[in-house]
């Protein structure tokens, strides 16, 4: 049950009631000032706080209370137009995304719960920066990181995997990703959202990690072990280094990478099977079903429907891919998915549409796919 | 293909379809008069249809708006209102409205009834114009011109009444914002699907529907050999366009979405349809 305080003006709330009319796992409480809304967080804790911002400085005084006392709770804000000038001074307060008038329900589900999915926040100590930085890119996360060590302090901007930004002793982009990356170890704060003016870095965070680790050990064998940086350095290594994609592996076959799928796969809830199928064979390539799902069968069936749907587009007039099937039969919901990066594969999810709902289904096939597939 | 087939005479829908195809080949400015000769007449503003009249059309359009209405209008007060019209040039559409004999739905329904038969019968009798004569007025009402493809309904809706109404009543119950779409009967012996009601929204040309309740009909060909209770089916392209299709009885539904939202929450809403419909909604093997 995820817990949301949604605070705008009028009785009841149009989000409250958008979110209890799609009958999920919201437990959602509806305020519109600023004094109730911190009688409700000091008693209870929530996922998230959805703040309408046409409140005005009820408004901006709650998020301005969330960032200092309440920094872990996602916080969402809800706009009267699509104002520029509204979202910068919503992301300086920490708001993860925002929800524009007129509000579609269906959007404003996803930017929940995907905003709540991709966010994270915390403190590590001690940890293991590079392998942190590969687990962020594969979660697909949004977050600041501070990173601290040996007095020095830098900020790495991640969104959605990806490094927009590094910055450290007033050094900005590569040369910064590799500084704070040649430290190896210290302390990471977390912070919720990724706001940053001008993207600086463009290189997958897994590029970055291999350049800056092999900056380090050259660093290293010239006699600079801790990885420090100066502008000459930078721009020699730069000039050394080869184009980083040829240097990387070719993407992997299908034997290898069925050798990653992992052996059991997690259901989430209302799901009643999930499978990775092979669209031209209908065979079942890693699969997980609660009894008595015969995913075999599923998986089956899905891939002649799916071949059919490839015939028919290959002679009709549409010139674009096809991104998914949903077929709803007496028994349950199956959304088929082809892989856009995997041709010959297909996520096959079936689930209880009184349990769940699509958005939910998508969001869970995405999630699965990004990180297995 | 399998399923159910309809009684529509489908030579005289084949050459409807012909003559309004041929209308939706023309330049999207078309405005002006496709004359068939002795046999009839269509007005066009944009490609639009806004006026047909047949040489051996029964009825007059006096008559169809009398019996709009139950009890029928008096015919006294109908032709007076035209004369009043023709003295002081104002549409007869909007003095029909204005003066509250007719709303505007029933007028637009009455056209269609009368645009649908006359194109109807002069598809029979001649299915390519004799010459157009193109004008630049463009006088008629945006509200009461039609889509070819909305005709098209209209000339299946006269042979198929009882399908019809519910269909329509349906189709627009359903669609959510952000979709549009069409209610179709499968057509056995033709191979090709009969459209039988269309949202007013609907953009699509006649071709194009028709290509669209193919793949309805194929794709739960296909599905219902798994399972026969498959009752809702969608596809999604990357361009985010999705075309849901469902089926109610003897009757298939197609609508085109804008939006991933609107395929979802229309998906959801059928889906939950579907399942309060049927008791047995338990998980189950597939047969």
């Amino acid at each position: 049950m995820i817990k949301i305080l949604a605070v705008e003006p009028g009785q009841g709330g149009v989000l409250a009631q958008v979110l209890a009319a799609f009958h999920l796992d919201f437990d959602t409480i509806h305020t519109s000032n600023f004094e109730r809304s911190l009688e409700q967080l000091r008693e209870r804790a929530f996922e998230a706080v959805v703040v309408d911002v046409t409140l005005g400085d009820d408004a901006w005084k709650l998020l301005a209370w969330l960032q200092k006392e309440r920094p872990h709770v996602g916080r969402f804000a809800l706009l009267p137009e699509d104002s520029a000038e509204l979202r910068v001074r919503v992301a300086d307060l920490g708001v993860i995304d925002c929800m524009v008038e007129p509000f579609d329900a269906t959007d404003v589900l996803v930017q929940l719960t995907s905003g709540l999915a991709e966010t994270c926040f915390g403190f590590l100590h001690n940890i293991n920066l590079p392998a942190f930085l590969q687990l962020l890119e594969i979660e697909r996360k949004t977050c600041t990181l501070r990173a601290e060590s040996a007095g020095r302090s830098g900020r790495m901007f991640i969104s959605r995997g990806e490094m927009l930004d590094a910055r450290v002793d007033g050094v900005s982009g590569e040369a910064a990703a590799f500084a704070i990356i040649g430290w190896l170890s210290g302390n990471v704060h977390v912070e919720h959202g990724c706001f940053v003016a001008e993207r600086t870095l463009q290189k997958p965070i897994s590029h970055l990690l291999m350049s800056a680790l092999q900056y380090r050990d050259e660093a290293g064998l010239n006699g600079s072990a801790d990885g420090d940086i100066d502008e000459m350095s930078f721009r020699r290594l730069q000039e050394s280094l080869v184009p980083l994609k040829s240097e990387l592996p070719p993407v992997p076959r299908l034997p290898s990478f069925l050798a990653r799928l992992p052996k059991t796969m997690t259901l989430f809830h209302g799901s009643l099977g999930l499978a990775l199928v092979d669209a031209e064979t209908g065979l079942t390539l890693a699969a997980e079903a609660k009894p008595p799902i015969d995913m075999i069968q599923w998986a089956e069936s899905a891939a002649t429907v799916l071949r059919q749907e490839y015939a028919t587009l290959a002679t009709s007039s549409q010139d674009t891919d096809l991104m998914e099937l949903v077929v709803t039969t007496g028994s349950c919901c199956e959304l088929i998915k082809p892989l856009p990066k995997r041709p010959r594969c297909f996520a096959l999810l079936l689930f209880d549409p009184d349990e769940t709902n699509l958005v939910m289904a998508r969001i869970e096939v995405d999630r699965w796919v990004n990180e297995h597939a | 293909m399998t399923g159910e087939t309809t009684n529509i005479d489908a030579a005289g829908l084949s050459e409807a379809i012909e003559l309004l195809e041929h209308i939706e080949s023309l330049p999207s400015t078309a405005t002006g008069a496709l004359s068939f000769g002795d046999d009839g007449v269509i007005l066009l503003q944009n490609r639009r249809i806004c006026w047909a009249v047949a040489a051996s059309m029964p009825k007059r359009l006096t008559d169809i708006l009398c019996q709009q209405k139950n009890p029928p209008l008096p015919r006294a007060a109908m032709e007076a209102l035209f004369k009043q019209c023709k003295e002081s040039g104002l549409p007869i559409g909007e003095a029909l409205v204005s003066s509250g004999l007719l709303s505007e739905g029933e007028l637009r329904k009455a056209l269609a009834f009368h645009n649908g038969e006359a194109v109807s019968r002069i598809a029979r009798a001649r299915r390519r114009p004799t010459g157009f004569l193109p004008h630049s007025k463009t006088g008629y009402d945006a509200r009461f011109v039609f889509q070819a493809v909305e005709l098209l309904a209209q000339i299946a809706a006269a042979r198929e009444p009882l399908d019809t109404h519910g269909a329509t009543a349906t189709l627009l119950g359903t669609l959510v914002a952000g979709a549009t779409g069409f209610a179709f009967l499968r057509d056995g012996e033709r191979g090709r699907p009969t459209v039988l009601a269309v949202d007013q929204a609907c953009e699509l040309r006649v071709s194009e529907a028709l290509e669209i309740g193919c793949w309805s009909s194929r794709l739960f060909d296909v599905t219902s050999f798994f399972d026969p209770t498959t009752s809702v089916a969608s596809a999604t392209w990357c361009n985010n366009t999705s075309i849901v299709t469902w089926r109610d009885g003897r009757v298939s539904y197609a609508a085109v979405c804008s939006s991933r939202p609107a395929s979802t929450l229309l998906v959801s809403q059928l889906a939950k349809r579907a399942r309060a419909n049927d008791p047995a909604v338990h998980p189950q093997v597939r047969p």
